[in-house]
């Protein structure tokens, strides 16, 4: 009994702490002006070490480090988002209507589903980039657009079952709308299988701009932790060896990643009890 | 003489089941009628397409042929609106209590999604009126279905489609899962309610004690046909 | 000769803590199996019974805190280790959940179902499996076993299903058998199945536990009975006994609710888990209630039956 009730507060210790993680990122994405030292226009003498005023010491442009870190958390978070949310929302809105009505309009938006499931990501993902002009709402809409299909199937997996369950076929006979059971009967219920897939997707959006950025097909004045990876990496950085330029955005992005992670498994509860009769 | 409320004219249902999609007939020319303040019992083994019946009844699934006439109007060719009246009047009351509520939410938001569905005021008095009928405490309504019984469960089903106040209701097995003690509550329950609140009840149930306690009259389901029985007073 | 019981249970109880609430399911369980005879656990859904079947095989989850203790065959079932537990387990002591189309797996046939715990135990040498399996399928009703043990479980109907879980358990040759709630919500074609199938276990001279709310099945079945009310025992004895002329108001209030006897009711419902009444727990449901009912009551023993109520003082 005692061993249980360790391993729930060591669990409960690393849900605050992701927590507090992500709720620190997204207060720097909301006003890094409070808490960058410098702006991130602003130039000093370039390659320099770390000391008391520059934390993580200057890139090749002169540009504080530091301050750098803090501004790219807005466009890194931002993508990761904007891409998770967008992708969520077309994902479960056709698994959805799949799951729910079934017929020719199942088989339609499956047929859709299966299509954009074929596609190879990562190489489409690579020529679209190279031959539209790059930019963050464009960056956006296509990681969203490639990763709903997998929400799709599961969403219309899980409402294919809830769709003949006590609760739906009673709301029915009560007369509720479709939309109506859709939307307050369905959507609740499965919200533990949306959440996880929701931060899955923001994680794969965030690794897939570090990806594209590292490559240089992303916006070069878009300032993002993978592009500062990617300019570490072009503009000497890691021949200088200077890793207070590449090693802490790499930590930004994969801590954002775990925190992430660990949020959408909030609903995992290993030590949950069944009544027994 | 009181008037036929509900009737069915050569129900056909029939199921496709499994890869090769042998077809299986379930109902097969089911014709019957309901009058108006009587409770019908409807017998027949596990099965036999009681529940299909039942459904189909209630305007959640179609026959694929005949017709179903609630005073006369047929249940699916009316316009919407019309539609929409017929469906508030004709209830059903499921087998699984606990699950005729949403797992993730109160019990209590589900009479507040019915009554503004409806355009209902409901206000807390009403609310304590309304579960009072049914033997039951307000406190309940915030509790989640896992947290209460099944004889609670059926209950709560039951005060909800009185909001409706719907003219048949549609009970299919509603006490085979529960305990013989509970059912015996639940079953005086629907008795009490059902002149009081002008109700005329379809019984469905497998179990013959409980439909000569509750019918006015009996009819069964066999190989997918309606037989009638032989008229049996009832108190 | 007197054997030692079978199975000694004594004062068990189980605690299930969740979020914040204690819900004592089992107070004080005392009870005594013999070889050969069938005791049945009668109560409503919830006062228990299941938590007690599940409790005996140590297959309550790990949030339940167990006190008391189990004795099979002398031995203390809650101080075995896992090994010596699983050697037990459906080797000596069998279980017959509800819902048999859940315990089977899917994707096997009926003869690999019982073949592989067969194997695992080690119940008869290799050569003579087959012949035993047979044999078993036999004794639960299948008139033609080579067929049977072919079949997949979606391709049986219910009932046959119920006699291929009887017939996996009856495989091992447990002595004891547990049937957990072997009838609920089945209808009366079924139950004849489950009752023919648990006649047959009783044939073999198996000791059986049978955990229901079906009094009837109980009164075909058992010879020993125990009626349990929220968590605890409120009367036990011989089942003609307490069937015939039963001494608990419990226990009368749930004969009369019986279709026969003209399914009258018992006021109220059973009191919440978390928040148990001191004394007697039945006492806002009972026509009988005074004073005294708010004081704690052991089992009374009136001429070989024990009943927990302040009447019979």
């Amino acid at each position: 009994m005692k061993r249980g009730r360790c391993k729930r507060t060591l669990q409960d210790i690393s849900l605050y702490l992701c927590i507090g993680v992500i709720t620190l990122f997204f207060i720097l994405a909301i006003i890094p002006e409070v808490f960058a030292p410098f702006p991130e226009n602003k130039r000093f003498i370039p390659y320099m070490d770390p000391d008391t005023v520059h934390f993580l010491g200057t890139d090749d442009m002169g540009y504080d480090i530091f301050s750098l870190l803090i501004y790219a958390a807005r466009i890194s978070l931002l993508i990761g988002f904007c891409a998770g949310g967008f992708s969520i929302f077309i994902g479960t809105a056709t698994g959805l209507v799949s799951g729910y009505f079934r017929g020719w309009i199942d088989d339609l938006l499956m047929a859709l589903t299966d299509i954009v499931l074929i596609i190879p990501k990562i190489p489409a993902i690579i020529l679209i980039s190279a031959f539209l002009r790059p930019s963050i709402w464009i960056l956006i809409l296509i990681l969203g657009f490639f990763s709903w299909e997998t929400t799709a199937r599961v969403v219309r997996a899980r409402t294919l079952q809830m769709s003949t369950s006590g609760h739906v076929l009673s709301a029915r006979s009560l007369g509720f709308s479709s939309y109506q059971i859709l939307i307050s009967d369905i959507v609740p219920v499965i919200f533990p299988v949306l959440l996880p897939k929701f931060m899955l997707t923001i994680t794969g959006a965030m690794i897939s701009e570090a990806s594209l950025s590292f490559l240089g097909l992303s916006d070069p004045t878009m300032n993002s932790w993978g592009r500062m990876i990617s300019d570490a990496f072009t503009h000497g950085g890691f021949i200088r060896e200077m890793w207070w330029w590449f090693l802490p955005p790499a930590i930004c992005i994969s801590g954002a990643i775990i925190s992430f992670i660990r949020i959408g498994m909030v609903y995992e509860k290993p030590g949950q009890e069944t009544m027994v009769e | 003489m009181s008037s036929v409320l509900l009737e069915a004219r050569d129900i056909q249902k029939t199921y496709r089941k499994g890869l090769f999609e042998t077809t299986h007939k379930i109902l097969d020319l089911c014709s019957f009628t309901l009058q108006e303040g009587e409770t019908l019992g409807l017998c027949g083994p596990s099965g036999c397409g009681k529940s299909t019946l039942a459904r189909l009844l209630a305007g959640l699934e179609h026959p694929d042929s005949g017709q179903i006439l609630f005073h006369g109007k047929n249940i699916f060719t009316e316009d919407n609106l019309t539609k929409k009246k017929i469906r508030q009047k004709i209830q059903i009351l499921f087998q699984d209590p606990q699950g005729t509520f949403n797992p993730v939410k109160k019990i209590g938001t589900s009479f507040d999604r019915v009554a503004s569905l409806y355009n209902m005021q409901l206000a807390g008095s009403d609310m304590t009126t309304l579960l009072t009928t049914v033997g039951l405490h307000p406190e309940i309504l915030n509790r989640y279905p896992h947290e209460i019984s099944g004889g609670q469960a059926q209950r709560l089903a039951f005060a909800r489609i009185l909001l409706l106040k719907p003219e048949l209701l549609i009970l299919d097995e509603p006490t085979s899962g529960l305990d013989i003690s509970v059912q015996a509550q639940i079953l005086h329950l629907l008795k009490d309610l059902k002149k009081k609140e002008k109700i005329s009840y379809l019984f469905i149930s497998h179990d013959r004690e409980v439909l000569s306690f509750m019918s006015d009259r009996l009819i069964f389901l066999k190989d997918g046909h309606i037989f009638q029985d032989e008229q049996f007073g009832n108190k | 000769m007197k054997k030692n019981p079978l199975l000694q249970v004594s004062d068990l109880s189980v605690t299930f803590q969740t979020n914040g609430d204690t819900i004592r399911a089992v107070t004080g369980f005392s009870c005594q199996l013999d070889y050969g005879i069938c005791t049945a656990i009668i109560g409503e859904s919830g006062c228990g019974k299941s938590v007690i079947a599940h409790a005996i095989l140590r297959l309550l989850p790990e949030t339940a805190l167990v006190t008391g203790s189990v004795q099979f065959k002398g031995k203390d079932l809650y101080s075995l280790s896992l090994e010596e537990l699983n050697a037990i387990r459906g080797r000596q002591i069998g279980i017959i959940f509800q819902s048999p189309d859940r315990a089977l797996n899917p994707t096997y046939r009926i003869y690999r179902q019982i073949d592989v715990p067969l194997r695992n135990h080690q119940v008869v040498p290799e050569k003579k499996r087959k012949d035993h399996i047979l044999t078993t399928l036999r004794n639960v009703g299948f008139s033609h076993p080579n067929e049977a043990a072919r079949l997949f479980p979606c391709h049986c109907s219910g009932g046959m299903n119920q006699r291929a879980v009887t017939a996996v358990v009856l495989s091992l040759l447990p002595d004891l058998i547990i049937a957990d709630e072997p009838t609920k919500g089945l209808d009366s074609l079924r139950v004849s199945d489950v009752k023919s199938s648990l006649l047959k276990v009783k044939d073999e001279g198996r000791t059986l536990l049978l955990v229901t709310h079906d009094i009837c099945l109980a009164q075909d079945l058992s010879e020993e009975l125990l009626v349990m009310y929220a968590g605890e025992i409120v009367e036990s004895g011989k089942t003609q006994d307490i069937l015939q002329s039963p001494m608990h108001p419990y226990t009368r209030g749930l004969l009369k609710s019986l279709p026969e006897n003209g399914f009258i009711r018992i006021p109220g419902s059973a009191p919440s888990y978390a928040n148990m009444p001191s004394g007697c727990r039945f006492q806002d449901r009972c026509a009988y209630a005074s004073e005294r009912c708010n004081n704690n009551l052991e089992l009374l023993n009136k001429n070989g039956r024990m009943v927990r109520c302040h009447l019979f003082c």
